[in-house]
């Protein structure tokens, strides 16, 4: 390989950069990143957010990148962020790479990378927690006192009872759904709400008098619960 | 054929042990030959309910141990045909077992007996593990009150994570009049969380502190209502099909007298 190193890996706020050599040929680019990442398997000890820099990438081969890095460090990627995003330039400056366009104030974006959404065929019990990078399905029940923490968006086809957060990794466009929400608890990025359980009941249970006048309960609809500047919003379906 | 119960409920006080001493003594009535184990060591109790503490003599951990054998330490309960009952230690606690020794014991156990009921300690730690360890099958036993269906429902997660098969729920101390009123959660409250077969409700009945603090088991009492629930729990646990008892009190009534014409 030439001297020139074609890729460079550094790491500043939690985001690891990967800088690109922008003419080298994709191959090996390719060849480089499997070589270093697999050198420096240590360095990559946990879950990642990632950004290239220095090279416009398609989706293609910017999936390629990724998957390459996966393979060799066992280790997912959270995260690809845009660039520009959340890295202070000072920092980048000290380090001797390749040029780096900055525009300090593009507007902050987290590309949540919609990979793979995991299915769980079977309800969550008190106790059981679901954490995914993607987006989590549940086939059955939520139970108070269950957890389901998705970077993406969370439904579950049958009653959310326990807690459920979508966007846990800061993106709020993520959405919670569910065929009966009543979850103990909802999150969706940062905030932090509940949904007001209809008069005279629980999140599973009955408080009292609560069936007396079942008849007048509404019944309980699919809903779908998002964010809106910065407060959780219920719709019915 | 023998069949391995644990009897659980995650929540205290809710009637793990007066269910486990109800559900062996009925059984022994079926004249199936049971015996009882109590795994709640350092706190047990099992033998206090059946009226059997002065009798002990060995217990479970003597006979992991190898202090004894296993023949020593059970107690044969004089009152019903093929009834045994195996204590906890008292002066031990729930480190003094592991799972593979209770799984070994329940094996033993196997041989001899019909249906080993393990009595399980409330809690979801080392006592919990212990306690399933050998179960084939579960009764998760709770009252209608959020907290222990709450606690009802982890256990159920932990014991199908253990690949116990398909636990059966056991609710204890209904009471209908406050069902009827809306102030309690009725059996379809609780099947909607839990989700598990039903293997029979109790209901909630004075006589059972009294038989407890006597030491003799209710079901055996023909006069008693909460003893007639335990009496059809175990004839279904036995395969038999008995519709889940009527707990209206009025109609309760008119059962035990039917009852009592019937003897």
């Amino acid at each position: 390989m030439a001297t020139k190193q074609i890729v460079t890996i550094k790491g500043q706020n939690g985001v690891l950069g990967i800088v690109l050599d922008p003419k080298a040929d994709f191959e090996d680019i390719k060849e480089s990143l499997r070589k270093k990442t697999s050198q420096g398997r240590d360095f990559f000890n946990t879950d990642m957010k990632i950004m290239f820099k220095g090279r416009e990438l398609d989706e293609y081969s910017e999936k390629v990148l990724i998957d390459i890095i996966t393979e060799e460090t066992d280790r997912e990627i959270i995260f690809v962020q845009d660039e520009g995003y959340a890295a202070p330039p000072r920092v980048q400056r000290t380090q001797e790479q390749a040029p780096e366009p900055e525009p300090p104030t593009s507007p902050s974006r987290l590309k949540y990378r919609e990979t793979a959404t995991a299915y769980y065929h079977t309800g969550l019990r008190s106790g059981q927690s679901v954490k995914h990078k993607g987006s989590v399905v549940v086939i059955g029940d939520a139970n108070p006192g269950s957890e389901i923490v998705a970077d993406g968006n969370v439904i579950v086809l049958g009653a959310l009872k326990g807690m459920a957060h979508a966007g846990a990794a800061g993106d709020s466009s993520c959405f919670v759904s569910a065929l009966t929400l009543q979850p103990t608890q909802l999150r969706i990025a940062k905030t932090i709400s509940y949904v007001p359980a209809p008069a005279g009941e629980r999140a599973g249970s009955k408080k009292a008098g609560a069936s007396a006048d079942k008849a007048a309960e509404n019944p309980h609809k699919p809903a779908y619960a998002y964010i809106k500047e910065g407060q959780v919003f219920v719709m019915p379906l | 054929m023998s069949e391995v119960y644990v009897v659980t409920s995650g929540k205290g006080g809710v009637g793990k042990t007066t269910s486990t001493a109800n559900l062996g003594a009925g059984l022994a009535l079926l004249e199936k030959r049971v015996v009882l184990v109590d795994a709640d060591i350092g706190l047990r109790n099992l033998d206090v309910v059946m009226g059997l503490e002065n009798r002990i003599v060995f217990d479970i951990i003597d006979i992991i141990q190898g202090n004894c054998r296993l023949k020593q330490a059970l107690i044969r309960d004089k009152r019903y045909p093929n009834l045994h009952l195996l204590p906890a230690a008292q002066t031990k606690d729930k480190d003094a077992v592991t799972p593979e020794q209770m799984k070994k014991l329940c094996d033993e156990l196997r041989e001899e007996f019909d249906y080993i009921l393990i009595d399980c300690p409330a809690g979801i730690e080392q006592g919990f593990r212990n306690a399933i360890a050998g179960a084939d099958k579960a009764i998760v036993v709770t009252t209608p009150e959020v907290s222990a269906v709450r606690d009802a429902d982890r256990i159920i997660g932990l014991l199908e994570a253990a690949e116990i098969e398909s636990p059966m729920l056991l609710l204890n101390r209904v009471r209908i009049n406050m069902v009827k009123r809306g102030d309690m959660m009725a059996l379809e409250d609780v099947t909607e969380i839990l989700a598990i077969d039903v293997l029979g409700v109790v209901p909630d009945d004075e006589g059972i502190v009294i038989s407890t603090n006597k030491g003799e088991p209710c079901v055996a009492d023909s006069a008693s209502f909460a003893g007639q629930a335990f009496r059809d729990i175990c004839r279904r646990m036995t395969g038999e099909n008995v519709p889940l008892m009527d707990l209206d009190p009025d109609k309760g009534f008119f059962a035990k007298f039917k009852n009592m014409f019937r003897k």
